[in-house]
């Protein structure tokens, strides 16, 4: 096991799989030279060279178009988009193109590509800079959504999506980065489509993603010792396809469900995950669900306006106070 | 506009109260500060405070009643304020022979809660419902328990499903194992009651006593020693006493206090009776803080005379009556009620002349007092009477031995039977 960051964990599972798989490159805005806005495929230009690390201009609609047309003809890019608010400006290419192609072309041609992009709150950048969008993505049919809360999922999960042979968004977090966490040595990968229960308990199940697992874990600890409240987290790992199962055996067994996510709450990743429970396991619910996220309103500026409104530990425990 | 009073979670263990007394009926008048209601844990009594002024408009519990902490009692608001009643519906049902009222409640409204509709709202007045989860109501009708009368515990008049398992255990403490094998309705066997018999469930008092007493005779090893003494030493020693208590300024001492008091001095010479055992350890104490057995109206209570083998008869005396007087009427406070490391329960008054008192564990020991009764001395072939108090003393045979057990009752009756010679000491 070894101690690195969420920032190296992905750029571990990027050499890896770069290393088994020549058809593999990297195509992005300051990917190559520069290292990654984020600095997380720095050092891989070195080591892999410009045909497979690969600088484009700011454009999102070539740098995904590009990453389709590869895909289309033999091979396996990595795409970045710098910010999830900028995928915007590429929608159609994600959402009329990557997703439908295959499907439309009658399954004659693969699309085995990873558009990897980041998003999240906390760091005051703002409404055009902060968002967590992954609803936008779970609507569309023909598209796999992931989000890594510790660096061994994003290493594991990475290279799961790496190796999938159908177009998979796997979204980072941009709080994460500096996150250390334990990895093992040995190459790992985790099933797409299965989520990861990360505490388990008895009172009430609560499900989440991406940074507000570590939250979910806070909160959780805390109503332990305090309140002698036992709490089931669920990491969902992958938003779509969601991992019903795991959460429905969860529910049946506490009768209880806060789901917390960063993205805005309506029509959000919470909303589908109620919606299902109380179709399908209706009988073993002992309370109303409720969902924890960030509110309906664009993204303060403000530091103090920022943090009243982002969803923290305190959030989740009000609102397990709420239906305990 | 009206508040709901739910009944207070004192302590994180505490799961229901009983109301001991009310204060108010429907329909008095209430102002911040004044006491509603009193109401009890297994520890203490307290007094519930009114937060609001106003009216009492319905009340949910009756004296004596057990409630789960946060459920409502009763409602205070305003009289005028008739449209945001809750509402309160007499049962309908024609099983139920009880006389029991379904309720349900609608949330406090408090200026400013714009966004939260009043649940009542969004249902016209003749559309009231029972309010369960589906979690409930699965479990109710796999329990084949009818929930229409049932106490809730959820927001907004909710039963949820610890509603019903509350009620099914309680409907199991009273059936009958025949009842159970013949699969009948759980619910009937609640309403079990004719002309010779009554059902009632123990009080909360009732099932803490039943719960230590049974731990303790299935938890150690305790047998118990009869022996008695002869009285007439104290008798007289008494007797002069209380002749010149006004002028010494001395309390009435009793018989009791008296065996209190020599119990006191007696017991440091044995040190396993003035004992706690537990598990592998027996923790010796220095000083004797006797437990006193009390009886009161909704059972036994002990309180304790902290260092008895520093006080003098005249204190134990007077602490004796102080602690029986809060007992008798319910001031007594829990720290007075623990920490004894041995107890003397006596029911000379009643006539028994000989018993095996139950030890209240951790302690290793309790001495039972018995009547006087009269009982003769030989004496070169004459029979002499005189007054023998028995003295029944359990012990706890994993902490000692008889042997020790006996010659700590022989050095008391010793003493006790040339008590005002050994007061000197």
């Amino acid at each position: 096991m070894s101690v690195i960051t969420y920032r190296e964990a992905i750029r571990l599972a990027l050499k890896e799989e770069m290393e088994k798989d020549d058809s593999t490159f990297i195509i992005g805005e300051d990917v190559g030279a520069f290292g990654g806005a984020m600095a997380v495929t720095k050092g891989l230009y070195d080591t892999f060279g410009p045909k497979r690390v690969v600088d484009t201009p700011i454009s999102e609609s070539a740098i995904i178009g590009a990453a389709l047309g590869a895909a289309l003809t033999g091979l396996k890019p990595i795409a970045e988009i710098m910010f999830i608010d900028f995928t915007g400006v590429c929608m159609d290419q994600i959402v009329n193109q990557i997703a439908k192609v295959k499907y439309m072309l009658g399954g004659q041609v693969k699309v085995p590509l990873v558009i990897r992009t980041q998003g999240g709150a906390g760091k005051g950048y703002a409404a055009q800079h902060s968002q967590s969008l992954e609803a936008w993505f779970c609507h569309i049919p023909g598209l796999k959504v992931v989000m890594p809360s510790t660096p061994r999922d994003a290493r594991r999960l990475l290279k799961s999506a790496i190796r999938d042979q159908n177009p998979v968004l796997f979204i980072e977090h941009k709080v994460l980065y500096n996150e250390k966490g334990e990895v093992p040595e040995e190459e790992e990968t985790f099933p797409l489509g299965k989520a990861d229960v990360k505490r388990l308990g008895n009172d009430i199940t609560i499900t989440a993603h991406s940074r507000q697992v570590l939250n979910a874990l806070k909160a959780a600890d805390i109503l332990f010792r305090e309140k002698n409240i036992d709490c089931e987290v669920i990491d969902l790992m992958t938003i779509s396809p969601i991992d019903e199962d795991t959460i429905l055996k969860s529910v049946a067994k506490t009768g209880r469900l806060v789901t917390v996510e960063e993205g805005y709450e309506n029509h959000g990743i919470g909303s589908e995950i109620v919606s299902r429970t109380v179709a399908k396991a209706f009988d073993y619910l002992d309370a109303e669900p409720i969902r924890v996220a960030f509110p309906n309103c664009p993204i303060p500026f403000s530091g103090p306006l920022e943090a009243a409104v982002l969803p923290d530990s305190k959030t989740i425990i009000d609102a397990v106070m709420k239906i305990i | 506009m009206y508040s709901t009073v739910l009944m207070p979670r004192n302590g994180q263990s505490v799961e229901s109260c009983i109301i001991t007394r009310w204060f108010k009926k429907k329909g008095d008048a209430v102002k911040k500060g004044e006491i509603i209601f009193s109401y009890e844990t297994d520890k203490a009594t307290f007094d519930y405070e009114s937060e609001f002024d106003g009216s009492i408009l319905d009340v949910y519990f009756n004296e004596g009643d057990d409630v789960p902490v946060l459920t409502a009692v009763c409602i205070i608001g305003d009289n005028a304020d008739t449209a945001l009643r809750p509402t309160v519906e007499a049962k309908t049902s024609s099983e139920s022979k009880k006389d029991s009222l379904v309720y349900t409640i609608a949330r406090d409204i408090s200026a400013g809660e714009g966004e939260e509709k009043h649940e009542d709202d969004m249902m016209s007045d003749s559309e009231k419902r029972i309010k369960i989860s589906p979690r409930a109501k699965v479990l109710a009708k796999k329990m084949n328990i009818d929930y229409s009368s049932i106490l809730h515990s959820g927001p907004n008049g909710r039963i949820v499903e610890k509603d019903i398992i509350a009620l099914n255990k309680r409907a199991n403490s009273t059936s009958s194992n025949e009842n159970k094998q013949t699969g009948e309705k759980i619910e009937e066997v609640e309403k079990l009651e004719s002309e010779d018999q009554e059902v009632k469930t123990l009080s909360h008092i009732r099932r803490i006593i039943a719960e230590k007493m049974l731990k303790s005779l299935s938890t150690t090893a305790q047998l118990t020693l009869n022996t008695s003494f002869d009285a007439t030493d104290i008798l007289e020693f008494r007797k002069r006493v209380n002749e010149r208590g006004d002028i010494l300024q001395l309390k009435k001492i009793t018989i009791n206090d008296i065996i209190l008091y020599a119990v006191s001095r007696t017991i440091l010479n044995y040190k396993d009776l003035n004992a706690y055992l537990i598990d592998n350890k027996i923790t010796y104490f220095k000083n004797v803080n006797l437990g006193v057995a009390v009886d009161n109206k909704k059972g036994l209570l002990v309180p304790t005379i902290f260092n008895a083998n520093k006080k003098s008869l005249n204190d134990i005396s007077g602490e004796v009556k102080n602690l029986v007087e809060k007992c008798r009427n319910d001031s007594i406070t829990p720290d007075l009620l623990q920490d004894a490391t041995f107890t003397v329960s006596n029911l000379g008054m009643l006539g028994i002349e000989s018993f095996t008192p139950i030890i209240n564990p951790p302690q290793t020991a309790i001495l039972g007092v018995c009547s006087m009764i009269t009982k003769f001395k030989e004496k070169k072939g004459t029979l002499t009477p005189y007054p023998a108090i028995g003295l029944s003393l359990t012990f706890d045979h994993r902490a000692l031995d008889g042997a020790k057990a006996a010659k700590f009752l022989k050095e008391l009756k010793n003493l006790l039977e040339d008590f005002s010679i050994n007061l000197v000491k």
